[in-house]
């Protein structure tokens, strides 16, 4: 009794359920085709430009279609291809390694010039820079404004090796900055119209008011950790 | 009677679980839910597409800082398909910068690079096999990835007008850059297969064309010039923006976008042209990024074209962490997750438009 009761449930459950798959074509984006999670990317790629294809009507959005589909199965049969062969041993793609040319001219430092579009992808206009060493790293100070507001001055501070990267925006918006001079690691900079001094202290990562304030340096990010290479046995 | 009532029992229980797994996550059509984030009906178990990937990977800008690093960078990335249980399949992109020639050879200059440097194609080819042998070395033997090597459609404009010391400026110089950088793609390629890596990496071109860094015509033009270099082997991401295009909240079929910029020339350069893959910048945290490409989209399918297949949203959620200060990124940090997410929701909002999976993410990040 108890089991036919039961049975009944779930048979009365089936029916809502076929009921629901049934209506789904009413519903936002229940016409696409029933698809299990592909293997691959590329072979979900393949598929999914081979249903394209069969559905444009169009004869030139055809020949795209076709074309694309082409460089997407030479990549599967370069694929196809390769897991046909033996599985590579670190040894061997460790064997394969290219060398990089390393820089071997030191880097000029000091105030330097910078090409004109320098940074304008990332929003700003910089008028020159300053390249130094501080402890015997690497610091650079790009010096200039906001590209859709000259008036704000700024300075970008970076130590790439460390993973610094800050922009400081003058204190005052009195036009875009130019490093006129370096004292040691604190910069002198003008505003573009030449009459607004400022000071940026590098070690404080801040503008200062004059050449002899003193201000406590910032700590550093420690270095990143050294890289293990597994070629190298690390 | 007994045992073959609990086999029906038993048997209706297991095809109304597999209907389940099997089935689409559906969106409820209701007049009440015009806008995502939609809320699921049926079926009871959504199925995986419908969630994205377990995992994101970083893609880099490419500086003088980090170029000489590529190996121990594609070892990073190698390292993550260890961390993560599982054969993995993803996309990076190396974003080498704006195009640039000397003349002699063609490249990019670099990002944060002061100077005007050529960095050549050469050297990039030189980068990118240290970045896949370091991903090989590192990896776990098993996961697969794709590397897109990137430049941009970037040239300094000053009043619409090409600044002199700016390079990218012509539409001869961008056909033929396009047709070098197919080269220069297809070049690695076969080194990876000669090498024996063809089973788990896989290269191809990317570019980041934003319509407010140049002209349609110029940038159309790198897009021939890759097309008639790939010899239908290789491809390229367009990972760039559709800056001040409409959306379905402000729906426009003819918008007038940026310098000659038409809703024809963006589906064309990220989606129509055939070695073009569309995986956009969706980095607003508004969502408008993902409602722009979407409606672009569906303009597309209107005019006879066949959906946009976005592989992957892309995001400046790690570049936005390292720096601090822009004054922009509180408003253009999506996560990857977010991203894909708005993207996945916004292509779904048509029947004509909607992807049954967006199968990778990538966040982009500076040395």
């Amino acid at each position: 009794m108890k089991n036919k009761l039961l049975f009944a449930l779930f048979g009365s459950l089936s029916v809502v359920v076929l009921i629901l798959l049934l209506n789904m074509s009413q519903v936002r984006g229940a016409n696409l085709p029933l698809q299990r999670t592909p293997a691959g990317v590329l072979a979900a790629q393949v598929q999914a430009l081979q249903s394209s294809l069969q559905q444009v009507e169009d004869p030139q959005e055809k020949i795209v279609l076709q074309e694309k589909l082409e460089a997407q199965q030479f990549a599967l049969n370069v694929q196809a291809a390769a897991q046909a062969q033996p599985t590579l041993s670190l040894e061997a793609v460790c064997a394969n390694r290219v060398p990089v040319p390393q820089q071997t001219t030191l880097m000029e430092q000091g105030v330097l010039l910078v090409r004109e579009d320098f940074l304008v992808p990332q929003g700003l206009k910089i008028s020159n820079m300053f390249r130094g060493e501080m402890n015997g790293t690497v610091v650079e100070v790009y010096a200039g404004s906001v590209l859709d507001d000259p008036n704000q001055g700024l300075v970008i501070l970076a130590i790439d090796s460390l993973g610094v990267w800050l922009k400081v925006l003058s204190p005052t918006a009195a036009g875009s900055l130019r490093i006129i001079e370096a004292n040691e690691l604190r910069l002198s900079l003008q505003t573009a119209a030449g009459d607004d001094a400022r000071y940026f202290d590098i070690p404080a990562q801040q503008f200062v008011e004059s050449l002899d304030q003193v201000v406590p340096a910032v700590e550093l990010p420690v270095a990143k950790e050294v890289f293990a290479d597994p070629c190298l046995g690390k | 009677m007994k045992k073959i009532q609990n086999r029906n029992l038993q048997v209706i229980i297991l095809l109304l679980a597999l209907l389940a797994v099997v089935s689409q996550p559906i969106f409820a059509n209701s007049a009440a839910q015009e806008e995502p984030p939609y809320r699921y009906y049926f079926p009871l178990i959504f199925s995986k597409s419908a969630v994205p990937p377990a995992y994101f990977t970083t893609s880099w800008y490419m500086t003088p800082q980090n170029v000489s690093l590529t190996y121990q960078m594609g070892c990073q990335a190698g390292v993550q398909t260890v961390q993560i249980p599982g054969a993995q399949d993803s996309l990076v992109i190396l974003d080498f910068g704006q195009p640039w020639g000397d003349g002699i050879q063609y490249g990019t200059l670099l990002l944060r690079e002061p100077a005007y440097d050529l960095n050549s194609t050469n050297d990039i080819i030189i980068y990118t096999k240290n970045y896949i042998n370091g991903y090989m070395a590192c990896s776990d033997g098993v996961s697969k990835i794709d590397v897109g090597i990137g430049t941009t459609n970037f040239a300094y404009y000053i009043n619409g007008v090409c600044s002199q010391a700016s390079w990218y400026c012509t539409e001869s110089r961008a056909y033929a850059h396009g047709g070098a950088w197919a080269e220069m793609v297809r070049t690695v390629y076969n080194w990876v297969i000669s090498s024996g890596y063809g089973a788990r990496v896989r290269v191809s071109g990317a570019t980041d064309i934003e319509l407010a860094w140049n002209y349609a015509s110029i940038s159309r033009k790198w897009v021939e010039g890759f097309d008639a270099h790939d010899n239908s082997q290789v491809i390229f991401y367009e990972y760039g923006t559709c800056d001040g295009c409409p959306t379905r909240l402000a729906p426009n079929n003819n918008p007038d976008l940026y310098y000659d910029w038409t809703f024809p020339n963006v589906h064309y350069v990220s989606w129509w042209a055939a070695p073009a893959w569309p995986i956009p910048e969706i980095y607003a945290n508004s969502g408008i990024n993902a409602r722009q490409w979407a409606y672009l989209s569906k303009w597309g399918t209107e005019q006879g074209y066949s959906r946009m297949q976005f592989l992957s949203a892309f995001t400046q959620y790690q570049a936005c962490l390292s720096s601090p200060g822009d004054t922009l990124c509180p408003l253009l940090d999506n996560t990857p997750q977010e991203a894909w997410y708005q993207l996945f929701s916004e292509t779904n909002y048509w029947t004509q438009t909607a992807l049954p999976a967006i199968p990778w993410m990538t966040d982009i990040d500076w040395p």
